[in-house]
């Protein structure tokens, strides 16, 4: 064992061909102004440790998952169930990579909302704009690697969307699945986009961009009134960071230390108690007992599609994802200079809020899934017995056609079922029977017609049944002109003799 | 044979469809992928619908548009009756830019599932 002084030599031998010594000093005692030594600021290189969780993790993976698609789903039921503690490093890779989206979300809305993209740092933020399509781009080639039912129909819906670009959809969604059919090839080429390229650009613009964090210094606390110009900013940070300034290690760099830690141990806990993600069944195409659900970055997306009308979705599809990442990359040339405090800017504050907003809701909702019809609803869902009690034959031969036919899949009653189309609780007081007739014949709206599918008499069965669907304390609707026309003494209308 | 199938697929390999008897020799080939984005339509019989279980997208018997966003009516694929055989071309993913079709696969049509039936068909 060498002593003090031969490690000293050893130390030495290397600095002497490497001179990193001065440019690490650099990098870790330069001053950065003190009030950025704030909780705010550690979203970014808790971004970077989660990055490298996933990067050791998914090393790990990779010694045992089978990148094929006959073996895949295997290997990773394997990880779960045979390798000790497989289960553990699925789940950490899962949850790190839930937590990565997250926490990059957050630090580019930080970002956003303290005016950090402003003069000079541009650049840092269009890097940042790739570096989270890249974190996206991660997680939905990580959901294919999983390789179960649901990346199975996801790389579906992926062909679909990509088939509507036109004149050159069909070649894109050869370029995507490698061939004419999800298959191997898909799997293969994946794997190389999860594994060697996108997590190669990743860690390469993760450096680009940490380095101008560096070089340009980390974004001083914006103030009301203090405003960014060209001419003097560059002037003015060196002041503050020299005069009223702290080593950026430690005094800045302990609490982004403590702040990974923490979210290091949140994912660990998170994977513990909520264990891996999948994989679900196996990805047979012809199993088609599944309700395909994309990953939670992509809930939203789902979402949307769901509520968009069939006319606009095309048009959406192809022009929204331009013209948001178009909007992000133009965010710090259209407002490189100015006001940096919020307090100051209550339009970026309001579209800030308004994303979010819009993002929650779409999420929640795609977590419950209304537009979803309810596929086992109608052989599952009991009928409540005050439907049927004291009820007619023909209205109990009505309630079992309402099961049967399916009805029950989209139309809830007694709160089950599902909930595409209204609740039929009430109908009885929205519809009169010649209403519900022509509504069940017709259909209409994202209703089907069921007069091809229901003869007449049981039409006639189906109307009797919901016509009981009303509150006791609230009578069923009733066609006012039918009823004057029967009860009025007025004169009928004749018809003119010539 | 499909030019691109490998060895290493597994069960993706599988392509599912729902064939519908019109009559001895008659059939229409329905792909399973929803018009809409691609989901596993179901078939529901009793109601003689297709239902997709994704964004609502529902069809009737005779694969045309009933209800929800599905733009167009369900894919269908080429067949022909050889040897007794129900040999179906669906090697290609359906999608709104190409017209379901490349590669045969078979069934035999004596043993077939019948009117609507699902056919498990393997590439």
């Amino acid at each position: 064992m060498p002593g003090m002084s031969g490690w000293k030599q050893v130390y030495d031998w290397f600095e002497r061909r490497l001179q990193i010594e001065g440019p690490v000093k650099d990098a870790v005692l330069h001053k950065v102004p003190r009030n950025t030594a704030s909780w705010w600021y550690v979203f970014g290189s808790a971004a970077f440790t989660l990055l490298m969780l996933q990067v050791v993790t998914g090393i790990l993976l990779a010694l045992v998952y089978v990148p094929s698609a006959a073996e895949a789903w295997n290997s990773l039921n394997i990880l779960n169930h045979q390798v000790p503690l497989g289960w553990f490093l699925r789940a950490i890779h899962a949850w790190g990579s839930n937590f990565m989206v997250a926490v990059v979300f957050i630090h580019m809305a930080q970002v956003f909302l303290f005016g950090a993209y402003k003069f000079p740092r541009e650049l840092t933020w269009t890097v940042g704009v790739f570096l989270l399509l890249m974190t996206l781009g991660m997680a939905f080639t990580g959901q294919v690697l999983r390789f179960d039912q649901d990346a199975y129909w996801g790389l579906g819906i992926g062909v679909f969307i990509m088939s509507r670009v036109p004149w050159v959809g069909g070649g894109l969604v050869h370029l995507l699945l490698g061939g004419p059919v999800i298959a191997g090839a898909t799997l293969s080429r994946f794997f190389a986009l999860h594994v060697f390229v996108i997590p190669g650009t990743l860690l390469f613009l993760a450096a680009v961009h940490i380095w101008m964090v560096l070089k340009l210094g980390v974004n001083e606390w914006p103030m009301p009134g203090r405003l960014v110009r060209k001419e003097t900013y560059v002037e003015e940070y060196n002041k503050l960071a020299h005069e009223d300034g702290i080593p950026f290690v430690p005094g800045a760099f302990w609490k982004d230390l403590v702040f990974s830690g923490a979210v290091l141990a949140a994912v660990a806990v998170c994977a513990a108690v909520f264990g891996p993600s999948g994989p679900g069944g196996q990805p047979d195409p012809s199993i088609i007992q599944t309700v395909p659900k994309p990953d939670f970055p992509f809930l939203w997306i789902y979402a949307v599609l769901s509520y968009l009308p069939p006319s606009m979705e095309t048009p959406f599809i192809l022009i929204a994802p331009i013209l948001m990442i178009a909007g992000l990359l133009a965010v710090p040339f259209v407002a490189s200079e100015g006001e940096k405090s919020w307090h100051r800017r209550p339009i970026a504050v309001l579209a800030l809020s308004l994303v979010a907003v819009s993002w929650a809701v779409f999420t929640h909702l795609a977590m419950s899934t209304p537009w979803s019809p309810h596929m086992s609803a109608w052989s599952g869902d009991t009928l409540p017995v005050k439907y049927l009690q004291e009820a007619t034959p023909l209205v109990r031969q009505g309630a079992v056609i309402f099961q049967a036919k399916q009805c029950r899949n989209c139309h809830s009653v007694d709160g089950r079922g599902g909930e595409r189309g209204p609740a039929l609780d009430a109908v009885a007081t929205r519809m009169t029977p010649d209403q519900m007739r022509y509504k069940v014949v017709t259909g209409g709206g994202n209703m089907p017609a069921y007069g091809k599918n229901l003869s007449p008499p049981e039409i006639e069965a189906l109307v009797s049944f919901l016509e009981t669907l009303h509150p006791a304390n609230e009578p069923p609707a009733f066609d006012a002109s039918r009823h004057l026309a029967e009860t009025s003494s007025a004169p009928q209308p004749v018809s003119a003799k010539p | 044979m499909n030019p691109f199938k490998q060895s290493w697929d597994g069960e993706t390999d599988n392509v599912a469809c729902w064939v519908r008897r019109e009559g001895s020799s008659q059939f229409t080939v329905f792909a399973i992928n929803c018009a809409h984005l691609g989901c596993p339509v179901r078939w529901f019989p009793q109601s003689q619908l297709f239902m997709c279980p994704c964004h609502g997208g529902v069809y009737y018997a005779d694969g045309s548009r009933a209800s929800g966003p599905p733009e167009r009516g369900l894919f269908t694929y080429d067949y022909k009756i050889a040897n007794g055989q129900l040999q179906i071309n669906a090697g290609q993913m359906p999608s709104l830019s190409n017209t379901a079709k490349l590669v045969n696969i078979a069934v035999p049509a004596k043993q077939g599932p019948g009117k609507d039936g699902d056919c498990g068909c393997r590439g």
